[in-house]
């Protein structure tokens, strides 16, 4: 099985999971605070992720080691990109 | 090779602090709440429950429209006559 069939296997499982308790299919009679709890969970993981991912990133930024000759030579890089696009018409 | 430097560290961190503020606010609201007492003083700093999905749902949707504009606005920018090169 290829992993994106995986993938979609897990979510779809948790997918159904969570729509037998948010619209109570089976009618299991959760408590109410748990039928509170689960309706906005897709939401909230992608929420949750979002966070970390930019956590992440923002953690990362901040240690990252300056490299001054490699900065120097990605500007010069850069504007010698940018010479190049505006001969060949691009406009930004 | 020097540590990052000024602005890059302020604005790493920054960052950090800001996704746990927000991770932590948007936590107790989906998932502490259901489980306090509704007259707890807690609750008068949380809006409604409907709003802790229809307000990311307008973030993600307000992004996607930035996302959106600025590759139109740049394809339609560099549109050439007939042929686009």
């Amino acid at each position: 099985m290829t992993k994106l069939l995986e993938w979609l296997l897990g979510l779809s499982l948790i997918g159904m999971a969570w729509g037998l308790v948010t619209f109570d299919l089976l009618d299991l009679q959760l408590p109410p605070q748990y039928r509170e709890l689960a309706w906005p969970m897709p939401v909230y993981l992608l929420v949750a992720f979002g966070c970390y991912s930019l956590a992440t990133v923002g953690y990362r930024v901040a240690t990252f080691n300056d490299c001054e000759d490699a900065a120097k030579e990605l500007q010069a890089q850069i504007k010698e990109a940018k010479e190049d696009l505006k001969k060949k018409g691009l406009k930004m | 090779m020097k540590f990052a430097t000024g602005a890059d560290q302020a604005v790493g961190f920054g960052l950090v602090g800001f996704s746990v503020l927000l991770f932590t606010y948007y936590t107790i609201w989906v998932i502490v709440l259901p489980f306090v007492d509704g007259d707890h003083v807690i609750h008068s700093y949380f809006l409604p429950r409907e709003y802790s999905v229809i307000l990311p749902g307008v973030a993600a949707l307000i992004l996607l429209l930035f996302v959106g504009t600025f590759i139109g606005v740049v394809t339609w920018k560099n549109r050439k006559p007939k042929k686009v090169d």
